[in-house]
């Protein structure tokens, strides 16, 4: 009976201290990289943010760089929620694209202590007193702090017009069908969010920003060459070729494949078009 | 309206066989395209304007975010420079050195 009271005894204060540390946390309950954090670190914890800021308002002033301070302790475990502290705390005028939170709308691309990141998925560098920097995508134009302008990137992606061309209605007037197979050859292309990580950090995207299609437009144009049901995979693959430009200004630096968050392979996209280019 | 959702995208020039057709386009679209798609005060969207996109950020007055000094340098990035400049420095020497050896003057001492 003793040792049963000890133990409720001791359930009890588990529970309790739990509840303080999570109502003081509570989004970051289950993460297991917040919680490391939280309990790693005692006292407060002050982390500097580097960010980027350009306004339109004041075109005169030249972009620079502004220090912003958060108690990592008090801030989620991603860049993006210091991005929301700072936004609501302390400077409401800081402009950044945002969305989902997790990674599958692409919206908050940005330039992560030199390397394309989403904010969502990239952790804050806890451990580190060095300050993070925070830019926007590379040698894209700024409309307003970490905001860039997406228009000619957008405007590639419908020039591989992405959506499918068949020749004739399906066999049984419903549906295209698929194997398994067929349909285990998008696997990895499919999956582009089109967040702009993997064009903006492509060296020859930014000699080459309009001739070039880059990565991105170029992946997806794989996704519907190699796609069973397209019978128009000829034809598209011509459309790219028909100048030196549009695909072959890729030089297989594979900076796309190292900055894409989604863990997918534009380079060996545009290496296996290259090949079917070339050997028919 | 029976036609199949794969159908509607298709681009023109492409030839439609059985008896599917595609939806029809109203008379007035200009009217009603124009006024969805540019509402006061907003950008046109899509490069819909005649100038390049290169020229529009310049005449638009934006900065080019860094870029070439920010990003991180990969192993395969300098991997591919370094295979550029050790291709022409090989280019050079191999033009250059049986040249040199050629119109030189000390071969001859």
């Amino acid at each position: 009976m003793h040792r049963f009271k000890k133990g409720a005894e001791k359930m009890d204060s588990v529970i309790r201290r739990n509840l303080t540390t999570s109502s003081r946390f509570t989004w970051l309950k289950s993460h297991p990289k917040g919680h490391h954090e939280k309990t790693a670190t005692k006292g407060e914890m002050s982390k500097e943010f580097k960010i980027y800021r350009w306004s339109h308002g004041s075109p005169a002033k030249k972009p620079f760089l502004q220090s912003f301070f958060v108690d990592i302790r008090e801030c989620g475990p991603m860049v993006l929620d210091a991005l929301q502290k700072i936004k609501a705390e302390q400077d409401s005028s800081l402009s950044y694209r945002r969305s989902c939170r997790e990674g599958i709308c692409g919206s908050c691309a940005m330039n992560i202590d030199g390397n394309n990141a989403l904010a969502c998925l990239h952790p804050i560098d806890a451990p580190s007193s060095k300050a993070t920097m925070i830019t926007p995508l590379p040698h894209m134009f700024v409309i307003k702090d970490l905001v860039v302008d997406l228009t000619a990137f957008y405007h590639q992606y419908k020039c591989i017009e992405p959506w499918l061309k068949p020749r004739s209605p399906p066999e049984d007037g419903r549906e295209y069908r698929q194997s398994p197979s067929e349909r285990r050859k998008l696997d990895g292309l499919y999956e582009c969010i089109l967040c702009a990580c993997c064009s903006s950090a492509c060296p020859a995207y930014w000699w080459n920003p309009e001739e070039y299609l880059g990565p991105a437009a170029l992946l997806q144009a794989r996704r519907w060459i190699v796609d069973s049901r397209d019978d128009y995979a000829r034809e598209r693959l011509q459309a790219l070729t028909e100048d030196v430009d549009k695909m072959y200004r890729c030089r297989t630096i594979r900076n796309c494949t190292a900055a894409c968050p989604k863990k997918l392979d534009p380079s060996n996209a545009i290496s296996n078009m290259k090949v079917m280019h070339q050997f028919g | 309206m029976d036609t199949p959702f794969g159908l509607q995208g298709f681009v023109d020039g492409t030839k439609l066989n059985g008896k599917s057709r595609l939806p029809r386009i109203p008379s007035n679209i200009e009217l009603l395209v124009k006024q969805n798609s540019l509402p006061h005060g907003s950008r046109a969207f899509h490069g819909s304007l005649p100038v390049s996109e290169s020229t529009k950020g310049a005449y638009l007055n934006r900065p080019l975010s860094p870029h070439l000094p920010l990003k991180k340098p990969q192993l395969s990035a300098t991997y591919s420079i370094s295979h550029r400049i050790f291709g022409a420095a090989l280019a050079s020497a191999i033009l250059l050195v049986p040249l040199s050896m050629k119109f030189s003057t000390l071969l001859y001492a």
